[in-house]
């Protein structure tokens, strides 16, 4: 993803140096009192910026970044007074190192089971850790939580000053460490998991691994400040680092800069740091009432955070603008380069012997099917048939109780639905489940920067296609504002971004009117050309006649028919389970192929 | 030894009952509307307070005061909703309530220690001091008191929601809003109305804490966490798993209490509270509300 810096980097860089080099002469003509506020800044931007990779951008709010803050705080206490290092300058790095590293060991260590909890459980389950350690802290001898631990002095001269810088230097690491996570595949993927997690899987997103990352970073940063935080204090108890306030604190900063974005927390940071310290300094005793008030006046006149002020329908993903070719409509003459037909006996999909059950109920039993080479294969039968499941077997998201998967050589049941993803497999889901914080074009592009291994270009890949799909024109429209057909065609361009051999297309034309049915088919037949096979469950049977080269009937989980669509469709059994009497082409007598 | 377990488990269930009086209005509220309650210890603070301005101002028994409390409480958590933090989430988003409810619980944890100071204060009557004995078990006659009526107050709640037409309003906006809207309810009543109940029993649980135990303005956030521990350990949204998250609660509490040490009932509760997460994210009754998803 190299591309030329845009004048929008370019002038965010500059921007970026100069508040640099202004922070950095402040401490130098800034009163006392300013600097404090701006150290205090510093800190809660540290905080927030750190809590904002997990929370902001994969959408796991953590309610327990105490629990890091206070474990990097008493690991660099206890460091310090047990282990003796004369320099104090190495006293302090060593601590801050030992401090960072055990908060993402903890990290690492709770990670794996905490964050396969969603929403609020995962934020009431890391306030649950962080509640543990504190009292851990306090009740283990250990830590002398309860007395508090007291830290030499690193510097003799202006303490305020130095520990400025140090704050300094941890919140232009965080932010760069942020910005780095924000614009690389992580980053991306993280946003997609925020987005929809069972989607972003789909399209091939590791998000185990990535959501651990997330988190191991998060508290990486968070226990370096909480270490650093120690040793401006002088002391650590249980009660300075271990408080819930501290970590709600960090997400009210978060939510009022905004969300997912870089400066958001920062802002956060700053406009409370000022309105607590200089404009509500000198009210001690209202001075915690009126912060109150304040949160709340800002979440109705800022209701998505400062950021959200300068925010217009930009690319929320895309670092660079690239400019959109002009809108131009692709016809079925003008599709991509299509590669002659590969359609070979090799199959691309095997099923043996596959059953699935649901307590008593078998959804699937039994059913042996093989999918050709770059065919158009449609499995048709009656709702409750076990197309879904089917689908949902082969594509990760249930384990069949037995029978065997096979995609071209290798065994794919009980592989996670991301690798599956990454050897080639795509999904269309049957409710489309687009991005909706998202543009056309990023929710695109998270299928292009995943999916099937290889080199690629994730920009050409988007653009490709959108274009197959005949979205182009509408690239910079948020997802949510398109309509059920055009979510259809985005679901559709998505899938095919991931680059697959086999795309597994669930009822593509349910509840589309005739003429986006067509289009519809018009598309599927040329992801065909592509050389990718298709399988396809559909009600609606003009659909499956015009374009299938065989046809799969499923009733009560059982395979009862299969063949060219002409002989299924006269099939008796066919016709008493499903469709009622033999098929007819409508008046449309010319096949579409 | 034994005598010292039966001692444990009593003390657990009548301390349990309590908390869990306190918190099921939390898991109302988080299982109807989605919102984590962060004032939610703060009106159990208020129902505290009200209680010490009652029998102050009048000198009415904190428990004849219960049920103004409570009624006061409704009003104030209809107003609430109401005005407040139902504008807040049309305005911003769901997300949005956790920072204004954050902001509430500031501004009246400040706004008592402005009016009470910020020391402990204490309603208990003088009949808390007494005590029966039920063979080798040592009961006190208050906390008695205090069970009965939490258990008392959890069934009703139990019954309006799964009797009363208004209780089926509310469990169906809980299972799907829009379902429920076009079913002719008023949605929107309905989340004040829930937020009301849950302050209610705020308010009520806020008079039996003040009567057992000493308050300050600080020691609202205990209350709001020991409301997400018991959500956690009950499941959202019901009556009975409040009742069940806050007994197991009280009784791990005691348990630990008596026979680990004294500075860890906590922490073993906290533990249980993660646990209990991983392995059955939706309590152990298995409701799953909209917020619990």
């Amino acid at each position: 993803m190299k591309r030329p810096l845009s004048r929008r980097a370019v002038r965010t860089g500059i921007a970026g140096a100069a508040v640099l080099g202004a922070l950095a002469v402040l401490p130098l003509i800034a009163s006392p009192f300013a600097l404090r506020v701006a150290q205090t800044i510093l800190f809660g931007a540290a905080l927030a910026i750190a809590w904002n990779i997990l929370g902001g951008f994969a959408g796991y709010w953590s309610f327990g970044s105490a629990a890091f803050l206070g474990l990097g705080a008493f690991t660099a206490a206890l460091m310090q007074e047990h282990v003796q290092i004369a320099d104090p300058a190495l006293r302090l790095a060593v601590a801050l190192a030992m401090g960072g590293i055990a908060a993402s060991l903890l990290a690492a260590i709770i990670g794996y089971p905490i964050l396969r909890l969603r929403g609020a459980y995962f934020s009431i389950a890391m306030l649950g850790v962080s509640l543990i350690l504190a009292e851990l802290s306090s009740g283990l001898d250990v830590f002398e939580g309860a007395v508090g631990v007291t830290i030499d002095p690193v510097t003799a001269a202006a303490p305020e000053r130095f520990f400025f810088y140090v704050f300094l230097a941890l919140a232009v690491i965080a932010l760069s460490i942020a910005a780095a996570v924000r614009y690389s595949r992580l980053g991306y993927g993280l946003i997609a998991i925020r987005e929809d997690e069972d989607t972003a899987r789909m399209l091939g997103v590791p998000t185990e691994r990535y959501k651990l990352v997330g988190f191991i970073v998060s508290a990486l940063l968070i226990g370096l400040a909480g270490a650093a935080y120690a040793f401006n204090l002088g002391y650590v108890t249980t009660s300075s680092v271990f408080r819930s306030q501290l970590s709600f604190d960090v997400v009210v900063y978060a939510l009022l800069g905004g969300m997912g974005t870089l400066a958001g927390p920062v802002l956060g940071a700053a406009i409370m740091a000022v309105l607590n310290q200089v404009v509500l300094g000198g009210l001690l005793q209202i001075h915690m009432l009126m912060t109150g008030i304040i949160i709340i006046a800002l979440v109705f006149l800022l209701p998505s955070g400062l950021m959200g002020l300068m925010r217009g329908h930009r690319r929320i993903l895309t670092v660079v603008g690239t400019p959109m070719p002009e809108e131009r409509a692709v016809t079925a003459a003008e599709q991509p380069p299509a590669p002659a037909c590969p359609q070979t006996d090799e199959a691309v999909l095997k099923l043996v012997g596959l059953s699935r059950q649901f307590r008593g109920l078998k959804a699937i039993d039994q059913i042996d099917l093989q999918l050709r080479s770059g065919s158009i294969s449609a499995i048709i039968g009656p709702n409750g048939a076990g197309k879904s499941t089917l689908f949902n077997l082969v594509t990760g998201y249930l384990a069949p109780n037995s029978g065997e998967i096979w995609y071209q050589r290798t065994r794919i049941d009980g592989l996670p639905t991301h690798r599956l993803s990454r050897a080639g497999i795509a999904r269309v889901f049957q409710i489309a489940r687009p991005f909706h914080g998202l543009s056309v074009y990023d929710n695109v592009l998270v299928g292009a920067l995943f999916g099937r291994d290889g080199s690629r270009d994730p920009h050409q890949l988007t653009m490709d296609a959108l274009a197959l799909a005949r979205l182009s024109a509408l690239a910079d429209q948020p997802a949510a504002s398109l309509p059920v057909g055009h979510l259809r065609r985005l679901e559709l361009a998505r899938a095919l971004a991931t680059r697959p051999r086999l795309v597994l297309a669930d009822e593509p034309c349910a509840g589309l009117n005739p003429t986006e049915t067509r289009e519809m088919m018009d598309m599927i037949q040329a992801v065909r050309r592509t050389g990718t096979t298709v399988f396809l469950a559909e009600h609606d049977m003009q659909a499956v006649m015009r374009m299938s080269d065989v046809v799969f009937v499923v009733a009560a989980g059982r395979l009862i028919a299969q063949g060219p669509p002409l002989d299924v469709a006269h099939d008796p059994a066919v016709i008493e389970a499903y469709l009622g009497k033999p098929f007819e082409l409508g008046s449309v007598s010319e096949p579409v192929r | 030894m034994l005598d010292r377990l039966f001692q444990a488990l009593v003390d657990g269930v009548l301390q349990g009952s309590v908390l869990s009086l306190a918190a099921v209005g939390f898991s109302l509220i988080f299982g109807v509307l989605g919102v984590i309650n962060l004032s939610h210890g703060v009106l159990i603070i208020l129902g505290a307070y009200l209680a010490l301005v009652a029998l102050r101002t009048i000198g009415l028994d904190p428990l004849l005061a219960l049920p103004l409390i409570a009624a006061i409480c409704f009003g104030v958590g209809y107003l609430y909703q109401r005005f407040l933090i139902s504008p807040a989430i049309r305005r911003a988003s769901l997300l949005s309530s956790l920072l204004v409810t954050y902001g509430v619980a500031l501004i009246l944890q400040n706004l008592f220690t402005l009016v009470f100071s910020a020391d402990n204060q204490s309603v208990r009557p003088d009949y808390a001091n007494s005590f029966d004995r039920f063979g080798g078990i040592t009961v006190n006659r208050l906390q008695l008191i205090a069970f009965a009526i939490s258990c008392v107050l959890i069934a009703i709640l139990a019954w309006v929601l799964r009797r009363l037409p208004i209780g089926r309003s509310i469990r169906a906006t809980a299972e799907h809003e829009l379902a429920a809207r076009l079913c002719g309810v008023d949605t929107d009543q309905i989340y004040a109305i829930s937020f009301g109940l849950s302050a209610a029993f705020a308010g009520a649980a806020g008079v039996l804490i003040g009567m057992l135990f000493p308050f300050a303005p600080s020691s609202q956030e205990d209350w709001t966490i020991f409301g997400f521990v018991v959500v956690v350990l009950g499941g959202a949204g019901s009556a009975a798993g409040a009742l069940l998250g806050g007994l197991l609660l009280g009784i791990i509490s005691a348990l630990t209490g008596a026979f680990v040490g004294p500075a860890y009932p906590n922490a073993v509760a906290f533990l249980v509270l993660v646990l209990m997460l991983l392995l059955r994210p939706h309590g152990l009754l298995g409701s799953a509300f909209h917020g619990s998803r």
